[in-house]
């Protein structure tokens, strides 16, 4: 692998990672989510354990990324196996939602907004355009 | 494996059956994902985190216990894995007067013999998971 693609792979990475880590905790950490008054208790509790536990292991994945020493693309998969795992899981919760009446937002959360004459969830084309950055990074890998 | 590692290599693997499997089996129930007191999206959330969890602990297994010649750096990383899911339940326990949290749900999962099921289960687990991090984070000895 030359260096510029070893860039472009780290690079698209920690996007990816950055995304389920980081954007996760600004998303949810508010009265959407953690703080949401229609949440029991214990609903909140779950989700501040889940978005806690999803920094981690983007910290753990950014390290596993960045820093030198040997086993370099074997990291990056692991890293982008992280990923995939939050990912499909997010997918795995969505498809199944009619089995727990679930929804991907509650009425004082996220709503859908419009875009290019469709109605998207924010959650949905967020983590689908993650997605294909991920299968982008591991292809390139 | 050597003997650290390979004692660190079975503590990992009971740990992430814990957070891998009990989850699923407690909460896919009426305590959390089917409880008609939570939110859709809150369900959404907890399905999400247990699928996770599973997923997790299944891959941990494997880096542990795939051979080859990075499996004591894919040991240390499953070390690490597991003390972050179950890190996340001390930081949530910590915290929880900060947004309004609970240990459960007045119909959720009652406590045990006077002690939160969760803290019950996920404290002895924790303290096994970390012993298997600072035994694969130890210096292996060597003999003279």
């Amino acid at each position: 692998m030359g260096f510029d693609r070893l860039l472009l792979v780290r690079l698209l990475m920690s996007l990816v990672t950055l995304g389920y880590g980081v954007v996760t905790v600004k998303a949810d950490f508010n009265k959407t989510h953690a703080t949401n008054p229609l949440w029991t208790g214990h609903a909140r509790f779950h989700l501040v354990w889940q978005i806690t536990s999803y920094l981690g292991f983007a910290l753990l994945a950014l390290a596993l990324i960045w820093a030198p020493g040997p086993y370099v693309l074997e990291r990056l998969y692991l890293a982008g196996a992280f990923a995939g795992i939050v990912y499909g899981a997010f997918f795995i919760a969505l498809l199944t939602m009619p089995l727990y009446d679930g929804r991907a937002f509650d009425d004082n959360g996220y709503p859908p907004f419009r875009a290019i004459g469709l109605r998207l969830d924010a959650n949905v084309t967020v983590f689908s355009a993650l997605t294909v950055l991920l299968l982008a990074g591991i292809a390139l890998a | 494996m050597a003997g650290k590692e390979k004692i660190a290599a079975a503590l990992l693997t009971l740990v992430a059956i814990v957070y891998a499997i009990v989850p699923p089996l407690v909460d896919i129930s009426p305590t959390h994902i089917l409880n008609p007191l939570w939110t859709s999206h809150a369900k959404f959330h907890t399905v999400w985190q247990v699928s996770v969890n599973s997923m997790l602990g299944l891959f941990s297994v494997l880096l542990v216990w795939w051979p080859g010649a990075s499996r004591p750096l894919r040991i240390k990383i499953g070390a690490v894995l597991g003390c972050i899911a179950l890190g996340g339940f001390f930081v949530a326990a910590l915290t929880r007067h900060l947004y309004g949290g609970a240990f459960s749900d007045p119909n959720g999962v009652p406590p045990v013999a006077g002690m939160d099921a969760n803290l019950l289960l996920f404290t002895p687990t924790s303290v096994i998971q970390v012993v298997a991090l600072l035994l694969v984070l130890s210096p292996e000895r060597t003999s003279k």
